[in-house]
């Protein structure tokens, strides 16, 4: 019989990812006994978002010293404030079982991870109550570290995987396409772990490219769940130079004394209280956010569609200081005066002559995804998922850290799944249904007359762009989802130009546009029902945030008629929920009632 | 500005040169901005390395020859140049275009 596989690979577990979930889950399944497949669509290890992290990431104080033994950590930041914080911070919409996951097992994971990162050479700088500052370079070393020392992990690098193969209701492999070749990989395993991160849409984005959602995306085609889907984490992010778009160094100067102002150089004002925020925790984030995004908003942003950051309220000898600490500081990860590959010469000039620098906010972590219990598990038999692929333990916003989730979460999905290979028997998708999906990925070759892939996936990123910015409006979102869904029309009817197989642009693009378009849709659609505003979904027309009337996940299941769409409380274990509204999303965690206390200040002066 | 790219098609063993005329005076522009304003508005059979990137010069993937040097296109400004002239690297066998093939993975 004529197959359009090209190539078919039996293991016990497939780990798709390459990046922390995916590398944690493969070892500790190796480490179970399980044989491990980890298939990366980037270099295994070096794959995703880690690489781009820029802060740093941390645990409590307690477990700090408990569990890793730091004598350093301060214990007055317990498990239970932990707790306390991120439930409060996913403005109540967190799952409080996976959150307890996370309090309880990242200092376990950890303590490989961080013998892993000290052989790999990782250079990590403590931060209080008990954490780690690095560049995302190191924090992915120790990943190649675990890889390199664990060889029973297979590897198959530069694949994409499509969709996932089902035996009755059980998930048992996956097919994919090897980027340089194109050809189409089928893999039979006694289970999957999907940790192939989330899905960034809109155009200004400073992770890695290529985060289409494609876990989401499959899971949901396979009968699993997606929730949360309209909350994605933006902060501040370069726009200028041009040529630097979508770094992360206006984060970075953060410190520098400087105030946000609008294209005709107004001040835009920031409340005390919320200048308060901004200060002490990672919640500058949302802080600007809320106004930078405002202003922009209401007309007043640059060119490039930002809000100035105008440093000239600082003395030269401040700014020159400040720069200087920052570079001796990050010495020790880029080459003096550069960030990651890039010089900082120009922005240091246009900081020093007082020029004023329009700022974007650029998306860096989605906190929909798939909808998973505590111990990773779908729903679906044979289907585990981790890190920022999955939703549950930052509900509307994260303030907590995605590099302690991806680690926690794949070590959990990783044991989980090898338990369950242990007492499985191997099972072997019809080989229609294998034949069926790469009928669907080859199809795109034939087709004629349609639009082209890369013009395409160019009018799904302006829709979103549209309909999905930090201050959203529901005319803006409907808009948007009307565009999106003229897009799905069209997109089985992708056009190829190109018509080899080989590192072919235009296919995968055509391919991906399956997954954006889903989670576009998706997004915009809880967008719209959602009349409030909440964590990083904030709403123009609704800035309210109304615990009385959307304290609530919006869930998507695929039917025969398109994405069902339903209401699920949020899971309650230990805080009860609010009721109420607060005027909108800063007065939330400034209402002293909150009792809101991270009390994670990072020493930037060792 | 000229751009000449050198083209490889990897099922009829052609190799041929293509020219493009990009604007980059009214941005900056890395190469790979430049290689993107091809692919989008020019011609999107173009293969160069775009799956996975940093695009801020950490991964270290998007490696060619841009008139003659190795460099990353994602971190090397196209304003330096009169005209640009691009190759894939020599040291890997070439898979498409400008794409090689760097990894250990073997398929």
């Amino acid at each position: 019989m004529s197959t359009r596989i090209d190539r078919t690979i039996d293991t016990e577990l497939l780990v798709i990812g390459g990046s922390g979930a995916g590398v944690t889950a493969a070892y500790y399944a190796s480490q179970a006994g399980t044989e491990v497949l980890l298939v990366s669509k980037g270099k295994a290890g070096f794959s995703g978002n880690a690489i781009m992290a820029g802060g740093g990431c941390g645990i409590d104080g307690e477990s700090g010293r408990e569990i890793l033994g730091i004598e350093s950590a301060d214990p007055r930041f317990d498990r239970n404030k932990l707790f306390d914080c991120l439930v409060k911070e996913s403005y109540y919409l967190a799952e409080q079982d996976i959150v307890q996951q996370y309090v309880d097992d990242s200092p376990v994971v950890l303590k490989d991870y961080l013998q892993w990162a000290e052989r790999a050479g990782s250079h990590f700088v403590a931060i209080q109550p008990c954490g780690w500052q690095a560049s995302g370079t190191d924090f992915a070393k120790p990943l190649v570290q675990a890889l390199k020392e664990t060889p029973a992990i297979h590897t198959l690098e530069d694949t994409m995987i499509v969709d996932l193969l089902k035996k009755e209701n059980r998930i048992v492999g996956a097919v994919g396409i090897h980027i340089y070749s194109g050809k189409i990989i089928r893999i039979n395993a006694k289970a999957v772990v999907i940790a192939s991160g989330g899905y960034q849409l809109q155009s200004l984005q400073n992770t890695v490219s290529d985060m289409t959602g494609d876990g989401p995306a499959m899971a949901y085609r396979a009968g699993a769940t997606l929730s949360d889907m309209e909350f994605m984490l933006a902060f501040p992010t370069a726009l200028v130079p041009e040529d630097m778009r979508g770094s992360i160094y206006p984060y970075l100067f953060r410190r520098i004394p400087h105030r946000l102002t609008d294209v005709n150089g107004d001040e835009i004002v920031i409340d005390d209280d919320a200048k308060g925020l901004s200060a002490e925790s990672k919640l500058n984030k949302l802080v600007n956010c809320f106004y930078m995004g405002n202003a922009v908003a209401k007309g007043l942003g640059g060119p490039h569609g930002g809000a100035f950051w105008d440093y000239s309220i600082a003395t030269d000898e401040e700014k020159r200081t400040a720069l200087d600490q920052f570079y001796k500081r990050f010495s020790k990860w880029h080459k003096y005066g550069y960030y990651k590959g890039e010089s900082l010469q120009r922005v240091d000039d246009m900081i020093m002559n007082n020029e004023p620098i329009e700022v974007g906010l650029g998306v860096e972590y989605s906190m929909g995804g798939i909808v998973i219990n505590p111990d990773m598990e779908t729903g679906i038999e044979g289907l585990y998922a981790a890190g920022e692929t999955t939703t549950g333990n930052f509900g509307a916003c994260r303030i907590g850290d995605g590099l302690i989730e991806m680690l926690c979460q794949g070590m959990k999905a990783g044991q989980k799944a090898a338990a369950y290979c242990a007492g499985a028997e191997a099972e072997r998708a019809d080989d229609s249904q294998a034949e069926k999906i790469a009928e669907e990925l080859l199809h795109f070759f034939d087709n004629e007359g349609g639009m082209n892939a890369v013009a395409f996936a160019e009018s799904i990123t302006q829709a979103c762009d549209q309909g999905l910015k930090v201050i959203r409006n529901g005319a803006d979102i409907q808009e948007a989802l009307d565009r999106i869904l003229a897009l799905r029309e069209g997109a089985e009817s992708i056009t190829l130009k190109e018509k080899s197989r080989a590192y072919n642009l235009e296919w995968l693009a055509a391919v991906s546009a399956r997954n954006t378009v889903l989670c576009g849709e998706l997004a915009l659609r809880a967008a719209l029902e959602r009349k409030e505003s909440r964590g990083c979904h904030i709403r123009s027309d609704y800035p309210t945030v109304d615990h009385d009337h959307y304290l609530f996940h919006y869930d998507f299941k695929k039917t025969e008629d398109g994405a069902a769409m339903s209401t699920r409380a949020p899971k309650v274990t230990r805080m009860p929920l609010p009721t109420g509204t607060k005027e909108n999303v800063i007065k939330y965690f400034t209402d002293k009632a909150l009792n809101y206390d991270r009390a994670f200040k990072i020493n930037f002066n060792e | 500005m000229l751009v000449k790219i050198a083209r490889f098609d990897p099922d009829t063993s052609r190799a041929w040169e293509q020219e493009y005329e990009v604007d980059t005076t009214k941005q900056s522009m890395t190469v790979m901005d430049v290689l993107d304003y091809i692919a989008k508005n020019l011609d999107p059979t173009l293969a160069y390395y775009r799956h996975s990137i940093c695009n801020h010069g950490i991964c270290g993937r998007c490696v060619l020859q841009v008139n003659g040097k190795t460099k990353l296109a994602c971190t090397e400004r196209a304003d330096g140049y009169e005209s640009l002239s691009l190759a894939p690297v020599t040291s890997f066998p070439v898979v498409r275009d400008l794409v090689t093939y760097n990894s250990a993975t073997k398929l």
